[in-house]
This record gives C-alpha cells, sequence and structure tokens, in this order.
C-alpha cells in the first residue's frame, strides 16, 4: 500500500493548485475533522489503474459544497442536488487528472476511471491501508481518502 | 453573476467569447432552477441548451482559428480537449432529446459543464494568452 509522501503529495498539490485557479482559495491540512463523520455529504470516488490502482475518495461536507457551488455559479442553493454534487465531481475528476499527470511525471503511469458520485451521510471507512488527508480552506473543510498500491 | 472578471486571460476576442459563453451556460441553469415543475420548464430548458450549445462549439471554433494565426504550439492538444468537450455536449443533448430531458440527467450535464468551463478558462486557456505575452506577438 502506498503511504510514501512521494505518491500523496501530487493529490494534496493538485487541490491546492485547482482550488487556487478555480476559486482563488488557499488550502492548508487538519490533523483532524469531526464535521465529515456527521455532516450530510458529497462523494466522489474516483478509481486509479495502471502503475498505481485503487481508489481516491472525495468528501465533502453539505456547507463546503454549498460554499464552493454558490462561489462559482453566484447562485444560492440551500440543498445537495444533482447540479451541484456534479460541480463538485467534476473538481473531483479535475483535481485526479492533473495529480495523475504529475504521478506519470515521476513515471507512475496512471488512469482514471469516470467518477462515481453520491449524496449520503457515509463517510469512507478508515482501514490500515488507507490514508485520509483532511483539509482546510475558506470554503469549509474536506477530505481525500486516498487508498492506493503499486503494481511495479 | 456567473462570468467573473478574473477569469480574463488578456486577449480580448476571447474574454469577450468567454463572457457571452459563460452568459449563456447562466441563463440555461437559470431555467433549470426556475421555481416550477419540470414540464413547464421544459421549452425554456430546450431553448437556452440549444442557445449555450451552439457557441460552445462556435467558441471553439474561434479559438482554435485564432491559434493557429498565432502559432500557438500547444493548439493540437488544446483542439483534443475541445473535440472531446463537444461530443460530450452533443451526446448529452443527443440523449436529452431520446429520452425527454431527464430532471436528473440535465442537471447532472448543467453542474459538470460549468464547472468544467471554469476550470478550462482558467487553466488551459490561460495557457495560450501566457504563450501570447511571452512570444509578445499578438
Ligand atoms: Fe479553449
Ligand atoms: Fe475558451
Amino acid at each position: 500500500m502506498i503511504k510514501d509522501k512521494l505518491k500523496l503529495t501530487p493529490f494534496y498539490d493538485a487541490t491546492k493548485d485547482v482550488f487556487k485557479s478555480m476559486l482563488d482559495l488557499d488550502i492548508s491540512k487538519l490533523e483532524n475533522n469531526e464535521k465529515l463523520n456527521s455532516e450530510e455529504n458529497v462523494k466522489v470516488e474516483i478509481a486509479l489503474i495502471g502503475d498505481l490502482s485503487g481508489t481516491v475518495i472525495y468528501n465533502f461536507p453539505k456547507s463546503t459544497t454549498l460554499n464552493i457551488v454558490k462561489t462559482l455559479s453566484g447562485m444560492e442553493f440551500n440543498d445537495l442536488d444533482d447540479f451541484s454534487s456534479s460541480m463538485l465531481g467534476e473538481m473531483a475528476n479535475i483535481i485526479s487528472g492533473n495529480a495523475v499527470t504529475s504521478l506519470s511525471e515521476m513515471n507512475y503511469k496512471c488512469d482514471i476511471k469516470p467518477p462515481k458520485i453520491t449524496i449520503g451521510n457515509s463517510n469512507a471507512d478508515k482501514d490500515g491501508s488507507s490514508v485520509d488527508m483532511f483539509l482546510h480552506s475558506n470554503v469549509g473543510e474536506m477530505c481525500e481518502h486516498i487508498c492506493l498500491s503499486q503494481n511495479i | 453573476m456567473m462570468w467573473k472578471d478574473k477569469y480574463k486571460i488578456g486577449i480580448p476576442l476571447v474574454d469577450k467569447q468567454h463572457k457571452e459563453l459563460f452568459d449563456r451556460v447562466e441563463k440555461f441553469v437559470e431555467a433549470l432552477r426556475k421555481d416550477e415543475e419540470w414540464d413547464a420548464k421544459l421549452p425554456e430548458i430546450k431553448k437556452t441548451l440549444a442557445f449555450m450549445k451552439n457557441y460552445v462549439v462556435e467558441h471553439f471554433d474561434d479559438e482554435e482559428v485564432y491559434q493557429r494565426k498565432i502559432g500557438y504550439p500547444l493548439q493540437k492538444e488544446h483542439h483534443l480537449i475541445h473535440k472531446d468537450f463537444t461530443e460530450y455536449v452533443m451526446q448529452c443533448a443527443a440523449s436529452f432529446e431520446k429520452e425527454g430531458y431527464p430532471e436528473k440527467g440535465v442537471q447532472q450535464f448543467a453542474g459538470k459543464l460549468l464547472a468544467w468551463l471554469i476550470n478550462h478558462v482558467v487553466a488551459t486557456d490561460l495557457k495560450m494568452s501566457e504563450f501570447v505575452k511571452k512570444d509578445g506577438d499578438l
């Protein structure tokens, strides 16, 4: 299982870049996040195949999602719906695509599958084989649950 | 307003078209979000979708003509990105037509479209203006 920083950094860097360019926001890492365990959220699961394989699950709590959607659309949203979850799905897709580009520059050739997007209360289960990255920005918290293994 | 001045990349012709594109996407999203029954909104949704869709194609074409004119080195890659997205938009439009514009599918399409467009402008199109500035040849 991939735990070393080298392979996780591309996901952090890609998130940082996309938040900066799309939302004009800086992100920082958090130690833990309580909100993510209780609040309704948008979960975006993206599978990786290739030299590294597994899944990356992006978890955007309701408040974070609605803040992002408001910033990007200029419109007020009160609930998680197909429009807002799809926007976040595409953002996670863009982040993952950029991360995979960096990984390929590090000689790990991988591809991503289309995002699976769900609205609900569940979170990715924490187990020994995954790494959770809790992130914070002015739109709120989010989590990336990274579970990848190396095939070379 | 959906369009933001910070999306400007500094090429007046392209910026003008981007603003028009965002305005059309905004009209489409507004039609989707009107406080009415889905079926009552359908005529407006169809109209704004067609209006927006045509402009996506027109804008991509114009942008590519401009890139050829300035000898943009990433023109091929940029064309492929436009081509993929145009296909996605056309496929969605065709399936909406066939399936009677299902609410879930149309809402999902609109959300993805907006996020894709913003990222395309602030990341991919921006590279074009970085080239122009570096090259100093407008
Ligand atoms: Fe473009
Ligand atoms: Fe463009």
